[in-house]
């Protein structure tokens, strides 16, 4: 099968999984040239393609060139509608727009702020209060999530079949995982947002572009360094 | 005209502005009930219909309901015959997409959360984080003008106004609000005509509202 196109990612990168994984689910393949973080990404042909050097970063065949994972992740899903990631209907299209970027806004940005800021430490002047802030609004969140999944039959947040927003909420849930959820919060505050993910994570052609889950068992202490 | 349902959220807010200007220059007539911030969200009446009690939150005629500003959005696009402010084919759509992800992520998050530093919503912080947080911005910016000027059709895809201006300009409303100072803004003449061109266009103004720019940018101050 001829690759769609390169993408210019990291394999553990939330976004980079999720685009992965679309691409798998509808049955295309897709070129991850290797990526070394802060090499690549400065070189002269990549900046020259993306001036921005933000990765994830997509170029087709053609030339057609995209940024930002979720326009890339939606464009590679479209590829393909018999898949159904984006939906059957208009108003399925719609729900999963609204999961995805309800996963990407009030998950995915605010636990990766706090695993930046105390794993990576690439926030500097990251607060005590900034941390609570983010972590209060990421388990407001994931309760309202625990909540819906409980009114889903099927587990899945739209229909019966894995779609963009399933994919996109595991790789934001997993970043909660390795932040804000230990092992009590996952068994015993979120047990459905948590089977969510394994239901995902599970899924037989998905499983190795998600790898091991890194949770943590405790979640992450603010460390005044 | 028959509305298309009900839209909560209030009129000075960049994504009830972007979801009432699609829908203007959709073709569409969507209802706006009083919202008043505070207390409309926090009714038993609202809240089982959006147990979040977040805006904007949109409702239609079936009953069928959504939040999430953009996905609204998006879903009144479609709404009009052939969604011509979605793009005509799927590489239109999708550098629509990088555009509305772009002014969300990379400039009007950088806005929400400098302001959200300057009225000491976070907690004390260094001047360090806060004018990090004001450069980080500034690349994306400087990318953004630089873009622009290469866009003969002055719309970010394409010949006509798309949906990812609509959602830029309330962003760039915004920086002229928070990051963009009189000073500011002339560093970026693009991406502020950029803002001018969809205002003027018929019915945004109205829905854009003053631009209420600042003189000077909100400067980093100690917090008690």
């Amino acid at each position: 099968m001829t690759p769609i196109g390169k993408l210019y990612g990291h394999p553990r990168q939330p976004q980079t999984k999720v685009i992965l994984s679309a691409a798998i689910i509808s049955g295309l393949e897709i070129d991850l040239p290797p990526f070394e973080f802060g090499v690549t990404n400065k070189s002269p042909e990549f900046t020259q393609k993306f001036p921005l050097a933000k990765i994830p970063a997509f170029e087709d065949n053609e030339g057609f060139k995209l940024v930002e994972g979720t326009a890339i992740a939606r464009y590679v899903s479209s590829l393909v509608p018999d898949a159904s990631l984006l939906g059957r209907n208009a108003k399925e299209n719609a729900q999963i727009d609204q999961w995805v970027h309800f996963a990407e806004t009030e998950i995915l940005i605010p636990s990766n702020n706090i695993y930046t800021g105390i794993v990576m430490k690439y926030l500097p002047g990251f607060s005590e209060e900034q941390h609570k802030h983010y972590q209060k609004g990421v388990e407001r969140s994931l309760k309202f999530l625990e909540d819906y999944l409980a009114s889903r039959p099927s587990g899945l947040l739209v229909n019966g079949d894995l779609t963009l927003a399933d994919i996109t909420l595991a790789a934001a849930v997993q970043r909660a995982g390795q932040t804000v959820c230990g092992v009590k919060e996952r068994e015993q505050v979120y047990p459905r947002v948590f089977a969510h993910f394994a239901k995902v994570i599970n899924d037989e052609r998905i499983k190795h572009v998600f790898g091991e889950p890194g949770f943590v068992d405790e979640p992450l202490a603010f460390r005044d360094e | 005209m028959k509305t298309i349902g009900k839209l909560w959220g209030y009129s000075a807010q960049r994504q009830t502005i972007t979801i009432l200007a699609a829908a203007a220059l959709s073709g569409l007539d969507i209802d706006v009930p009083h919202f008043e911030f505070g207390v409309t969200n926090r009714t038993p009446e609202f809240l089982e219909k959006f147990p979040l009690g977040k805006i904007p939150a949109f409702e239609d005629n079936t009953g069928f309901a959504l939040v999430e500003g953009i996905a609204i959005a998006r879903h009144v696009c479609s709404l009009a015959p052939e969604a011509v402010l979605l793009g005509r084919d799927a590489s239109e759509r999708a550098l629509i997409d990088q555009w509305i992800q772009f002014s969300e992520y990379e400039i009007s998050a950088y806005n929400m959360e400098i302001r959200a530093l300057h009225t000491g919503r976070l907690g004390p912080h260094s001047k360090e984080m806060f004018e990090g947080l004001i450069n980080r911005q500034v690349r994306f910016l400087r990318y953004l003008e630089t873009y622009l000027v290469s866009r003969s059709s002055g719309f970010l895809v394409g010949d006509e106004v798309t949906l990812a201006d609509i959602a830029l300009a309330a962003s760039t409303q915004q920086t002229g609000r928070v990051t963009c100072g009189a000073t500011e803004r002339a560093l970026y003449p693009n991406i502020f005509a950029h803002y001018d061109k969809v205002v003027s266009i018929p019915r945004m103004k109205e829905i854009f509202g003053e631009p209420k720019f600042v003189q000077e940018v909100l400067a980093y101050q100690e917090c008690q």
